[in-house]
């Protein structure tokens, strides 16, 4: 399915095309009924559950793995990784286009969304983690539209405005990552005040730590999971210096993802040990706690550690993808599956039908723009009259 | 007469002040906060609620509720465990302790002195009221619904049926009636004084009273005391708190102390990783800097060694040139004059014979 | 300044909103002050 996503002249009747067709037009129809009739009518959400799979999923999720945009530009404009320069732009459009749809689907879950700036404006409201969260993503995502606006102002011939944005460059790299620790950090801080909710093995009083650790290793596992794609899909696209570098760039993301899992698989330990939860481990809970650390991140690290070292491309594709599904893991263990765990299962939230058809529609609208500029615009590629510019 | 019983703190003054009351402690300032002096709550005697419903009766008329399907009088509802809802801002339930007889125990807003949903609320919908009760503004809220997910009572619900003003709906403690001397509608409707309103200090001290005077009866606990850093309700019971339905896990840490420490690392990180981030940032531009110095002196050490050698090539070239030519010259010395003294030679040999061809050359010349 | 809160909350509610100005204000000021710092560098280009 890889080749298909974002084939080129192939004509409009691909698979792909065919199948987000239809999400786009189920989504459309799911966004009047909820627009119209409220929350209620689409969602499973519940006086027990009000945050369900568009906070769990779409919020949480979607900004964490949005993280290869920080990840990738401090490598390389801090850290001095400079040949992972190519790797910049596209790491900073899935970034935007990440946070972007996060906001959207903010715009859906928010029982007023025409409120939106009320924190700011009227609120205020300094106390809460999530003032924080919506503080740092709002200035976050300007950050990443000025980050990325030099790929945007070089397809319009805008050189001007452009040569100035490029002078502004470490200064937003650096923006961007105080901005994104900050925010990664709180959305696992979102569950501090609630212990009595959320199951012991999963809160912690480190839990903004775990969040913040994991979203480097998403940042760095979709930047390698991403490039594996765009490299079959939009290989005609891909400029000298991308093509040199990606394997490099694979190979070193792959080392600092399996030393990143490392890290916080024995941070996940020190959690445990500072509640003394040992004797959850053999609880049912305990069990699917430990699916999630030796399967979605002790085994991750491993696969990337043997990748690099045999320096076989497939293994260490293998481990970005478990990599990523273990951040999607832990996001709904957090904020759903563990959340509420005391609770009869008819209490519980399951999420209805359109809730995930909405999910889906974001995540396929993030793809067909992605392809939309990836497709016009100098992503893969500097453009020719700013080679040596940088 | 019942009335003036079941409110007699209502006016009594702070009669109970310097009592042990729920407080929560700043880690920032080690200061000790107290609560609102003189601020109201509720004391539920769970040992004296007979499951009538008429709380909840007058609770939804108090508050305008729609009416539900089946009527306050109907028992029957109490087979089914219940919560808080968006036209019900409190509920009894029933619980079947082992060996004992049924007990009932009343939930609503148990109005927090430090609420959970208050200092979660981005846009501080929720209030602590100086009278005690913990106020939402729906005028203000965006409805992001952090507040219920924080709630550690589970009590605030949402109206996910509306589309374009859904609010947050819990318990007031009927602050609109308390703010005009009235009690709150479940207290005044309660037959049994399972509800006394007073001050909270009053309350406590009434509750610890009861507990002391009927020594057996009652667990030895006021739920609400302590917990999440103690609420305006208080309730006392003569069952384990945890068969009538109520959290005994909760702890005494108030949900904004749990939340401090997190806060506190925010400005850390805004303040010291610029500092970090442009260390690092300088280094690299640093050692990028070193390294083009150094590949610029390994270049030029290149040419100069390259030109060095070039110069002393040529010298050799020119001297080896030189050596060549001076051979070369000796050699066409030598090679002449060998051919001069083989032409002689050969002259001599043939002497006579030449004679006779130089004959025509003289011929000639 | 010698106002007495009640609660932590107001405490907090009081002392956070100072922290989120001074935080505001240092990002600012930090940008600055490094323009300041390295206005003199031979090399003062990104």
């Amino acid at each position: 399915m890889n080749e298909q996503i974002m084939a080129p002249k192939k004509g409009l009747m691909t698979p792909f095309n065919i199948g987000a067709a239809i999400i786009v037009v189920a989504g459309i129809i799911i966004t009047i009924l909820r627009f119209t009739l409220g929350l209620g009518a689409v969602t499973n959400l519940s006086d027990y559950y009000p945050w369900g799979i568009w906070i769990g999923f779409d919020l949480m999720v979607g900004v964490a793995l949005a993280a290869g945009g920080y990840v990738t530009s401090s490598a390389c404009y801090l850290f001095g990784m400079k040949r992972y320069h190519a790797a910049v732009r596209p790491a900073i459009l899935t970034g935007f286009l990440g946070y972007f749809f996060v906001v959207v689907s903010l715009i859906y879950d928010l029982g007023r969304p025409w409120r939106l700036p009320y924190p700011f404006l009227l609120g205020w409201g300094t106390t809460s983690m999530l003032f924080e969260v919506a503080f740092c993503v709002a200035l976050y995502l300007t950050v990443l539209f000025l980050e990325f606006s030099p790929v945007a102002l070089e397809w319009l011939g805008l050189k001007k405005a452009r040569n100035l944005v490029h002078k502004l460059t470490i200064l937003l790299t650096i923006l961007g990552v105080v901005l994104s620790t900050l925010h990664q950090s709180s959305l696992g801080a979102l569950f501090i005040p609630a212990p009595s909710k959320l199951h012991p093995l999963w809160y912690s009083e480190y839990i903004a730590v775990f969040f913040f650790v994991s979203s480097i290793v998403a940042g760095l596992s979709m930047v390698i999971f991403e490039g594996a794609i765009s490299h079959k899909a939009l290989h005609h696209r891909m400029g000298k210096e991308y093509l040199e570098n990606h394997d490099d760039l694979t190979l070193g993301f792959a080392k600092a993802a399996s030393m990143v899992l490392a890290g916080y698989f024995t941070i996940k330990w020190v959690g445990v040990a500072a509640g003394n939860h040992w004797d959850l481990l053999a609880t049912g809970y305990g069990l699917w706690f430990l699916v999630e650390m030796f399967g979605f991140i002790a085994l991750p690290s491993v696969l990337y550690a043997v990748g690099v070292r045999e320096k076989k491309f497939g293994v260490i594709k293998i481990a970005a993808v478990i990599s990523v599904l273990g951040i999607i893991v832990n996001r709904l263990n957090v904020s759903i599956i563990c959340f509420n765990w005391y609770l009869p299962s008819a209490d519980r939230y399951v999420p209805s039908w359109m809730e995930v058809v909405i999910s889906l529609f974001m995540v396929t609208l993030i793809m067909l723009v992605f392809r939309f500029i990836a497709n016009r615009m100098p992503l893969f590629d500097t453009h020719p009259d700013y080679r040596d510019n940088h | 007469m019942s009335l003036s019983r079941r409110s007699f703190l209502f006016g009594l003054g702070a009669a109970g002040t310097g009592l042990a009351v729920g407080k929560t402690a700043s880690a920032s300032t080690g200061k000790e906060f107290t609560g609102y002096p003189d601020s109201y709550g509720v004391l539920h005697d769970i040992s004296r609620c007979v499951g009538c419903r008429q709380c909840e009766g007058a609770c939804n008329t108090v508050n305008d509720l729609d009416a539900p399907e089946k009527p306050f009088t109907d028992t029957s509802v109490l087979d089914t465990k219940r919560r808080t809802g968006q036209e019900s801002f409190t509920v009894v339930n029933r619980f079947e302790p082992k060996g004992k007889r049924p007990h009932f125990a009343k939930i609503q807003c148990n109005h927090c002195q430090e609420p959970a949903c208050a200092s979660v609320c981005f846009v501080r919908a929720f209030k602590k009221s100086p009278e005690g009760p913990v106020v939402y503004n729906p005028d203000i809220c965006v409805g992001c619904r952090y507040c219920m997910v924080a709630c550690p009572f589970d009590v605030p619900a949402y109206e996910y049926d509306k589309a374009f003003s859904p609010r947050v709906r819990k318990c007031t403690m009927c602050a609109p009636r308390i703010a005009e001397g009235k009690l709150p509608g479940c207290v005044e409707a309660c037959p049994k004084e399972a509800l006394v309103f007073g001050k909270r200090d009053d309350l406590l001290a009434l509750a610890k009273e009861r507990i002391k005077k009927h020594p057996g009866r009652y667990i030895d606990h006021v739920y609400g005391e302590k917990e999440m850093g103690g609420t305006a309700w208080l309730y006392i019971s003569d069952v384990p708190f945890e068969e009538v339905g109520m959290r005994t896990d909760l702890g005494s840490k108030s949900a904004p102390a749990l939340t401090s420490g997190a806060l506190g690392v925010v400005p850390m990180v805004v303040g010291l990783w610029p500092v970090f981030l442009t260390g690092m940032y300088g280094m690299t531009k640093r050692r990028e800097k070193v390294a083009a110095q150094d590949q610029k002196v390994a270049v030029t050490a290149a040419v100069q060694e390259a030109e060095a050698k070039a110069a002393q090539e040529l010298e050799v070239c020119r001297a080896k040139a030189k050596t060549d030519q001076e051979k070369a010259l000796a050699k066409a010395d030598k090679e002449r004059e060998a051919a001069i003294a083989k032409a002689l030679e050969e002259a001599a040999t043939k002497e006579v014979p030449p004679e006779t061809d130089e004959t025509p050359h003289g011929e000639e010349a | 300044m010698t106002h007495e809160f009640y609660t932590l909350y107001d405490h907090m509610l009081h002392s956070e909103t100072i922290i989120y100005m001074i935080m505001g204000i240092s990002l600012v000021a930090f940008t600055l002050y490094w323009f300041f710092i390295t206005g003199r560098d031979d090399n003062a280009d990104d």
